[in-house]
């Protein structure tokens, strides 16, 4: 780092981050995750589908607003059967929790937690018609601090900037 | 003026002289008590107890996301080291000016012993810690009570 780049770095150090939702990336990720081939994701017509019904980013977890849990509901369509919602579902699950979701640069996965499971048949007159395995889970994610912040936590005192305080 | 109990944080102050204070990393919540004994001064002139504040002394509690990387979690490893060795910690609970030098503008400073550190590891959330201070010495109130 260059001298002059040290001098702006330690005079701007100690300035408040901007507060910062988690949604954006991690709803992107989700659907990066359950793209797969002979599933209809998003909102695309069509079924067999998987839909994220609802994104929910919870209140901040520490006084820094660093620590995030989200919580979504994930919907596995089928107009077939009960048998190839759930299918569907058990494959939503592998591809959530066999690896953790890859937030990008900004944010940090710490871990995808399966939480209830229910179904749901929808029926027009007599006829059942759509079938339909709703999946919560939990996500808890991290913002990364930048190197700067990292490299001044332990000496300079800037582990004191808050976010959104 | 009233204010968010977020802006009210546990600092690791270290160096003497030039104070550096580092905030402890994950914190999630403090509470700090002071507390002075009540020497018993009754006598039959009265029918009404009657008192003597005695001696001082205050404790605080910290819970943070438990964090052991040897950067993000250094506050709470010196915390850990304390305890693990009965040494003390220097301790501001407050707010800090901002700026490049910053300082107690409201709050507490003393130096603590560290007398529990328990972890707790709840399926379904993250691992807290919580770190458990009892003063040592006397505490510095910021701003001035004088």
């Amino acid at each position: 780092m260059s001298f002059l780049s040290r001098i702006f770095s330690s005079l701007f150090r100690r300035a408040p981050r901007y507060e910062v939702s988690a949604y954006q990336t991690v709803y992107a990720a989700l659907v990066s995750a359950l793209t797969r081939e002979g599933v209809h994701v998003g909102g695309t017509a069509g079924y067999p589908r998987v839909e994220i019904n609802s994104l929910r980013e919870q209140e901040r977890l520490d006084k820094e607003g660093a620590l995030r849990e989200l919580t979504v509901s994930i919907d596995s369509i089928s107009n077939k059967s009960l048998a190839q919602a759930a299918t569907m579902n058990d494959n939503n699950l592998r591809l959530l929790t066999e690896d953790l979701l890859d937030l990008g640069a900004k944010w940090t996965c710490l871990g995808v937690i399966p939480t209830q499971l229910r179904d749901l048949v929808e029926t027009s007159d007599s006829q059942k018609i759509l079938y339909r395995i709703i999946q919560d889970f939990s996500i808890f994610v991290e913002l990364r601090k930048t190197d700067e912040e990292e490299g001044s936590g332990s000496g300079s005192g800037s582990g004191s900037s808050p976010v959104g305080a | 003026m009233p204010q968010l109990g977020n802006k009210r944080r546990v600092y690791i102050v270290t160096g003497s002289g030039s104070l550096t204070y580092t905030w402890l990393a994950g914190e999630q919540s403090n509470n700090f008590n002071r507390t002075a004994e009540a020497i018993e001064t009754s006598d039959k002139s009265t029918e009404w107890a009657q008192f003597l504040s005695g001696k001082k002394g205050a404790t605080a509690e910290v819970t943070v996301y438990t964090d052991d990387d040897s950067t993000t979690g250094a506050q709470q490893k010196a915390a850990l080291k304390a305890l693990h060795e009965g040494t003390t910690v220097k301790v501001f609970i407050g707010v800090l000016s901002t700026g490049s030098n910053p300082a107690p503008t409201e709050g507490d400073l003393f130096e603590a012993i560290v007398t529990a550190v328990g972890d707790t590891n709840d399926n379904g959330s993250v691992a807290t810690r919580s770190i458990s201070l009892t003063a040592n010495g006397a505490v510095i109130h910021t701003p001035s009570l004088s």
